[in-house]
């Protein structure tokens, strides 16, 4: 075989991606079968797991590839999966080859973004998930998914301008559009990279700009609330993990920030979610307020190395975890007619599996030791309290009271599916949310595998960088 | 990872991983789940089988631990030892356990709710191998809560008769008791020994007076576990379960976990503690032989004979004759598992031909009727009794004669021990098996099916011939006893005498029984009560000072803990609810939103840099 494409022959894992979305684009034109269709778009989001996990590291100036960067994309592509699995929408006429299409190329937008070492490179793949996503949340036409993308819309144009305005002042005052780069002018280089983490906070979802989250999560469909929710917050993560990682300039400015900002988002997503009796808007409050504990990684940043690691692996375990337990939840909710709690009351009786399976998610999402989600946020907040600083310990408090806060109504729901009577009952056979809720429990008690792996290869990987990037 | 270990793991693992599918695949098809229950033990057995063939052949022991809490900093091993003790047991537990679940096919065929039943079953066995097996300390005592649960469940697996459901309460209960001193007993293991959970490591404990508190402790939850007195209380109304669920309770699983523990542990008990043991032990071989003779429940009197077996086991730790003990009480725990299960198996056969009386009055004269299933009972009593050449004559009287050089006393009562054994296991067969039926559902008793005889007759075959291995099992647990001697004729005569008294009193039709009874009396009736230690528990112990205890831990719950938390929570409701108010659906408005954080964001910032906070 001669493909050789010099540099870009490392970036297989990409392009199947693409590849898969554009070949599935044509055989859209032939057959709109669901299955066909989907089994393709498996295939290929499979492959690229396969090829991602083979890769090496490298720096080519603009395209970076470390190890904790291609296991979260790992991560990410674990809800295309899940969601091909269980994609439901309520109109009658969907077309589903060009949904796979749209979703394979979002994916890999995805994948070029996490690679790239250049905010140009960056901004232009964000705009491709962007894009991408805006068309798929109102794929299914029904008025409340056109009313999700339109807000979705507006309020990411908003924040692409704010991305863009950072990104212009991050040149001014570097010179250069690399990340890594030291600041000539330094209050112009604090100012941008505020305007970066307002603009990026966007899809993060983290406090101030959480508002069209809720609308946009509850509108779409479940499968898409289910990717914005997961691969696209975990993407933006660690988007910004990236960028304000290579910053070091910043770090005070950062840890104060992210330290307001992450108090504000849990605690607002917790209490909030506290009222809400709708149960897809409560996840989509509860997805805010995990953006919360997410974001309190930065406040490792500037520590030794050490906590550096743990914080990584961390955040790839919270990451898997999530994927898991958001995307599994959201597309649980395709088998209830309506999202009320009351329609829970009483699902023991009538779907024992899927009352059971979804209780795992939600104690999952609780943080209950035994589930995936009590692992990845035990290691990021172990990890956050090593730096051992005061204001680490003002957050950890305040994140492990939310968490118990939290507690009350992911509970309430699973108080409704055991103990009230009701007689509703699950349509269909949901595969995805069985999947996720298995995985979440073997990671959950079994969690030490991921663990060393991921920790040798990011401990790898943080020792070659630091060659790769001559410091 | 080595084959040998992934085997290992695969031993408890492979059941463990099956329990929700057995359970599972009996939504689809309840037979199924029965099938998979069993392939499921069968599987441990060989993968054990392919563990011991490793270590006689190749010598390998199997040692593998990981840390639990990978990444924080702490030491918290897991993970599996295939010692000499450990496979020996864990080849009885999952032989015995596959035969009682291969019985189990036909004694439960017709229960609506079988499914479940394998499932527990399975999980019971596969935590019993757990224990087994676990290197740490820690790991066992997971495996040990598990096997405790589990006896929860079965024992209640007839929920709806109120006395399943008490008598799994209080197995649960009294177990528990002993769980506490088990915890506390890790807890200063861990404390002494300067943080470690390996049981390896529990000899970096420096003193003696240390590991005799230690191994008081652990003492402490094998006597709940193992049914020594004083908590022996649960397992006569453990009977209350289906017949199947007694037989691995008794045989294979549950009770023999605390003399796995004594022995695993062996090496931290000093010989003061040593003499609690023995004291412990022989103590419960009289008392629960004395209760034997009273009862008529025929599983009852199987249950008091468990305990006074178990009397043995603990006795022969007791003694403090190092690896001999251990060989000792070893065997006498494998060869009373083949007899017990059989006995108990028998019983469950009987009981389903007899529509479950449990009352031996109203038995007799089956073994015209179930000749099979009586004559197994019969070795089965002869075992149990340790009549010469069986396999209780094999490992009871090794630990009756070795005691004689330690303890003249305790070998004064171990033998008295025998005479008791023998009357009440041929007071319960003789009434069993001879005289004429005396009832309806006796006259009309009929052989069970071949499902269920098979497993009977293979323990039997064991039963009679176990004691065949009884030098090569106390070579590969390091023991090699001295060939015969004179005072082995001590407990077989007195054994021999015990039978006949059996047989004058019971064997044939004749008021002696009643006239004795009355003679004694008091006596009598202060056996036949149980000497009071129910009366005890229940309404002094639990009823005068734990509920008085509960009732102020009430108050304080519901007055102070209560009122605390609903107050918080009545204030994060209203900051919550006016919260929300935030989200009104207008994008405008959360544009305004990001533009306002922005700005507080930067001047925030530029505060703080002109208070010099960051520069």
């Amino acid at each position: 075989m001669s493909f050789d494409l010099g540099i870009y022959n490392n970036f297989w894992n990409i392009y199947v991606l693409f590849i898969g979305g554009i070949i599935s684009l044509f055989i859209s034109l032939i057959s709109e079968n669901k299955v066909l269709n989907f089994t393709i778009g498996g295939i290929f989001i499979a492959l690229s797991m396969v090829i991602t996990l083979m890769q090496n590291d490298f720096n080519y100036g603009f395209l970076l590839s470390t190890a904790f960067i291609r296991l979260s994309f790992v991560a990410i592509l674990i809800p295309g999966i899940l969601l091909l699995s269980g994609v439901n929408f309520s109109g009658k006429q969907i077309k589903w080859g060009l949904f796979n299409s749209i979703l394979l190329i979002s994916l890999g937008f995805m994948g070029l973004a996490l690679y790239s070492f250049d905010l140009l490179f960056i901004f232009v793949a964000f705009e491709g998930v962007s894009v991408t996503t805006y068309i798929l949340t109102g794929f299914g036409k029904s008025d409340s998914e056109i009313e999700a993308a339109v807000k979705y819309f507006l309020v990411g144009a908003f924040s692409t301008a704010i991305i863009v305005f950072g990104i212009s002042f991050y040149y001014m005052s570097t010179g250069t559009l690399s990340l890594n780069a030291k600041p000539l002018l330094s209050n112009l280089y604090d100012l941008s990279l505020i305007l970066l983490v307002f603009g990026f906070g966007f899809k993060l979802a983290i406090f101030p700009l959480h508002g069209w989250a809720i609308d946009t999560y509850t509108g779409t469909s479940n499968a898409v609330a289910a990717l914005l929710s997961a691969s696209s917050k975990i993407m933006t993560l660690i988007i910004a993990m990236d960028i304000f990682y290579y910053s070091p300039w910043f770090y005070n400015y950062l840890i104060i920030i992210f330290a307001i900002i992450s108090v504000l988002t849990m605690t607002f997503g917790n209490l909030v979610a506290i009222w809400e009796k709708n149960v897809k808007r409560m996840l989509a409050y509860s997805s805010v307020a995990q953006a919360g504990y997410l974001s309190t990684v930065f406040l490792t940043f500037g520590y030794s190395e050490k906590t550096l690691l743990l914080a990584f692996t961390s955040i790839f375990l919270y990451a898997i975890a999530y994927v898991l337990m958001k995307g599994g939840a959201f597309l649980a909710l395709n088998g209830m007619k309506d999202y009320n709690l009351d329609s829970f009351s009483g699902i023991w009786k009538s779907s024992p599996a899927f009352a059971f399976s979804f209780s795992v998610l939600l104690l999952s999402l609780a943080g209950f030791p035994g589930t995936a989600g009590f692992i990845g946020k035990y290691f990021l907040f172990l990890s956050v309290i090593s730096t051992g600083s005061l204001i680490s310990y003002i957050v950890i408090t305040i994140a492990v009271l939310n968490s118990v806060l939290s507690f009350y109504y992911y509970g309430r729901v699973i108080m409704y599916m055991f103990w009230k009577q009701g007689g509703q009952e699950v349509k269909g056979y949901n595969i995805a949310l069985h999947i996720s809720a298995i995985l979440t429990i073997s990671i959950g008690v079994l969690y030490f595998f991921i663990f060393n792996y991921a920790y040798h290869s990011i401990e790898v990987s943080f020792n070659s960088i630091h060659f790769l990037l001559g410091g | 990872m080595d084959l040998g270990v992934l085997m290992t793991y695969l031993i408890f693992g492979f059941p463990l991983m099956l329990t929700p599918i057995v359970i599972g695949v009996g939504y689809i098809k309840k037979n199924y789940s029965m099938y998979l229950g069993v392939i499921a033990i069968f599987f441990s057995f060989l993968f054990t089988v392919y563990i011991f063939y490793n270590y006689t052949v190749k010598g390998i022991i199997i040692q593998n631990n990981f840390n639990w809490f990978q990444g924080s900093g702490i030491y918290v091993p897991l993970g599996v030892i295939a010692d000499n003790l450990s496979i020996i047991m864990s080849l009885m537990v999952s032989f015995v356990g596959f035969l009682i679940i291969l019985f189990s096919v036909g004694y439960m065929a017709e229960d609506p709710r079988r499914h479940i039943f394998f499932g527990e079953m399975v999980l019971f066995t596969a935590s019993m191998l757990g224990l087994v097996l676990s290197s740490s300390i820690l790991m066992l005592f997971i495996f040990w809560e598990l096997v405790g649960l589990c006896s929860y469940l079965l024992i209640g697996f007839w929920y709806y008769k109120p006395n399943a459901a008490a008598a799994a309460k209080k197995a649960f209960i009294v177990t528990r008791v002993g769980d506490v001193f088990f915890i506390a007993g890790i807890g200063a293991a861990f404390y002494y020994s300067g943080g470690q959970l390996l049981i390896s490591g529990l000899n970096a404990i420096p003193y003696t007076w240390e590991r005799t508190i230690v191994s008081l402790l652990l003492f402490g939850g094998a006597i709940g576990k193992s049914a020594q007195f004083p908590l022996h209380v649960w397992i006569p109304d453990a009977m209350e379960g289906p017949t199947t669920v007694s037989a691995l309770i008794h045989a294979a699983t549950m009770v023999t976990a605390g003399v796995y523990l004594v022995a695993r542990t062996y090496s931290i008990f000093t010989p003061e503690s040593l003499s609690v043991v023995l004291f412990i032990g022989v103590f419960t071989i009289i008392l629960s032989g004395l209760l034997g003779l009273v009862v008529n429940d025929i599983k009852r009197i199987l249950a008091y004979s468990t305990i006074s077996q178990i009397g043995y086991m603990v006795s022969a730790l007791g003694l403090g004759l190092g690896s001999a003990s251990i060989a000792l009480s070893i065997y006498q725990l494998e060869s009373h598992a083949f007899f017990k299960a059989l006995l108990f198996l028998s019983a469950g056969s009987i009981l389903h031909a007899l529509l479950n009386v449990r009352d031996v009055n109203k038995m007799g004269g089956l073994w015209k009727k179930m000749p099979v299933t009586i004559t197994s009972m019969f070795i089965g009593a002869l075992a149990l009794s340790g009549f010469p050449l069986t396999a209780g004559y094999f490992s009871k009287d090794s630990i009756v004669t070795a005691s004689y050089n330690v303890n003249l006393w305790a070998w004064v009562f171990l033998t008295i021990g025998a005479l008791l054994t023998s009357l009440y296991t041929f007071r319960l067969f003789f009434k069993i098996a001879l005289g004429k039926p005396r009832s309806y559902a006796a006259e009309h008793a009929h052989e069970s099916g071949i499902i269920m005889l098979i497993p009977i007759v293979i323990l039997a075959f064991f039963s009679l011939i176990f004691g065949v291995f009884q030098g090569g099992f106390y070579s590969f647990l390091g023991y090699h006893p001295e060939s015969f001697s004179v005072l082995d004729l001590a407990p077989v005569t007195l054994m021999l005498i015990g039978m006949g008294i059996s047989y004058w009193l019971y064997g044939r039709e004749s008021d002696i029984p009643d006239k004795i009874a009355r003679a004694m009396g008091f006596l009598y009736k202060f056996v036949k009560n149980k000497f009071y230690l129910d009366v005890i528990y229940t309404n002094v112990i639990a009823e005068r000072a734990v509920l008085g205890l509960s009732a102020v831990s009430d108050a304080t719950e519901r007055r102070v803990i209560d009122g605390f938390v609903n107050t918080w929570g009545e204030i994060v409701r209203n900051a919550g609810s006016s919260l929300r108010k935030l989200q009104t659906g207008i994008a405008r408005q959360y544009v305004i939103m990001i533009i306002s954080g922005l700005i507080l964001m930067l001047l925030f910032i530029r505060i703080l840099m002109i208070l010099g906070v960051l520069h």
